[in-house]
């Protein structure tokens, strides 16, 4: 850093300062581990819920504009789905609720293909914000529960994507982003949470691979995917993951 | 600092656009020495931390303003740091006590400490002290924080030579304090203090 270079021509042997002033710092300035978690959950959830906030704002009028019966049927609907939704989006990773709340939100999946995968996306930053809400609470069966969840919505993210180059690389994007806040978390955490953590940054990894041999192959040999208009329809040949988009079987403890 | 100024830049400009992980990677570089900045002017630990949490919310909301190619953004983020303290200081009807770093001392250890001679550190909270209040912010921006001079400059509001003569100055009366340098020539601007201010 040329910054440092000058001041250390200005002052020439200025390294046992500076060696002080760190050790200083670090004693006495730094956050420890779990303060620095803390503050990372809530400020990614509340940029979460802003940039939330935002999509829905800038939702296209078409998208509001069904006849009145309609959506007064579909706005008491949802209103009733929202109510159960937010009763199960209190459950926290590893509590009674939390399957119950994955299972509700793979319930209320979209139909359209390319809202559907924007939503498994977004579920996916979901599960591992869970997994650090977990982390900053000290919780490892939490921070257990909230891995595995992730593991698995990425793989029913992958399993639905299809070949449509926008949504390979939302995902495959997206998944990079997660490797690198997983690692982050890895170095913040104890050795103990190593596992669980190790096998999420695989399963984003492996998921990463695989999208890019999905680029890979010709828009021809991939013809069941586009579009995927509603849930359950047949995954793409030769994949590998869950081919069933709809919730599988109930939670094991119903809201 | 990890990121060059490449990605930089790069993971402000998904944060802008709404990218809450890229927004979580700027938190990941900068938490610690917003964290420092902070931490050596409020009393409590537990302050630091809430006031750290409300300089990145107000990131957020003041990131859509933020023009990549303008300011630096980790001076551009120290000044939202530097205004979050002000303002704390304001309604808690009390000055931001940086002598609070030398009562610090006497509080309990942390574990690094184990391994360090307390003394030193106690040397250091009260050569700090000693200082002026800015000058010693200009130390906190540059060791604590690792800003570069033209960031700790606009963090502060001023000019970076104006920064880097605080610097210089701070750095000579540490090292006096701290009997690490016994023949420190003094500066030409060492009696026009604030030269150069914006």
């Amino acid at each position: 850093m040329n910054q440092e270079r000058d001041v250390q021509d200005e002052h020439p042997g200025m390294e046992e300062l500076a060696r002080r002033l760190e050790a200083y710092a670090s004693a006495r300035l730094s956050p420890d581990h779990a303060a620095a978690a803390r503050i990372r959950a809530a400020v990614v959830e509340e940029a979460r819920m802003r940039a939330l906030e935002t999509s829905i704002g800038s939702l296209p009028h078409r998208h509001r504009s069904r006849s009145r019966p309609v959506a007064a049927l579909l706005l008491a609907a949802g209103l009733t789905l929202a109510t159960a939704a937010a009763v199960a989006a209190g459950s926290a990773p590893g509590g009674p609720l939390y399957e119950a709340r994955i299972w509700l939100e793979a319930a209320l999946l979209p139909a359209n293909a390319n809202d559907r995968a924007l939503e498994r996306v977004r579920q996916i930053e979901e599960r591992l914000l869970d997994a650090e809400r977990a982390a900053a609470g000290g919780n490892p069966d939490a921070l257990a529960a909230a891995l595995a969840a992730y593991n698995e919505a990425v793989a029913d993210a992958l399993a639905e994507v299809g070949t449509d180059a926008d949504r390979l690389a939302r995902l495959e994007e997206s998944l990079g982003h997660h490797v690198a806040v997983l690692e982050a978390l890895s170095a913040r955490l104890p050795d103990a949470a190593d596992d669980g953590i190790d096998r999420a940054i695989e399963a984003s990894q492996k998921a990463v691979e695989k999208i890019g041999q999905k680029k890979l192959k010709p828009a021809a040999t991939d013809p069941a995917v586009e579009p995927t208009d509603k849930p359950g329809k047949t995954p793409e040949p030769g994949a590998t993951e869950k081919p069933d988009r709809t919730p599988r079987g109930g939670p094991s403890s119903s809201p | 600092m990890r990121l060059d100024d490449e990605a930089l830049e790069r993971l402000v400009l998904e944060a802008k656009g709404g990218d809450s992980l890229a927004f979580g990677q700027l938190f990941d570089e900068y938490h610690e020495p917003i964290y420092r900045f902070i931490a050596n002017r409020v009393n409590r630990p537990t302050d630091a931390e809430d006031l750290t949490q409300l300089v990145f919310v107000k990131a957020l909301e003041a990131l859509p303003r933020y023009e990549v190619r303008g300011v630096p953004f980790g001076g551009w983020l120290f000044r939202l740091a530097r205004n979050t303290i002000i303002d704390h200081a304001r309604t808690r009807h009390e000055h931001a006590e940086l002598t609070a770093a030398a009562d610090r001392a006497t509080d309990e250890a942390g574990p690094d400490e184990v391994t360090l001679l307390r003394q030193d550190l106690d040397a250091v909270a009260r050569a700090l002290a000693d200082l002026t209040d800015e000058q010693r912010e200009a130390i906190e921006l540059r060791f604590f924080a690792g800003l570069s001079a033209r960031e700790a400059a606009e963090a502060m509001g001023k000019q970076e030579g104006t920064v880097r003569g605080l610097q210089f100055r701070a750095i000579a009366s540490l090292r006096r304090s701290l009997g690490l340098d016994l023949d420190v020539e003094p500066m030409p601007n060492e009696t026009a203090p604030g030269l150069g201010d914006r």
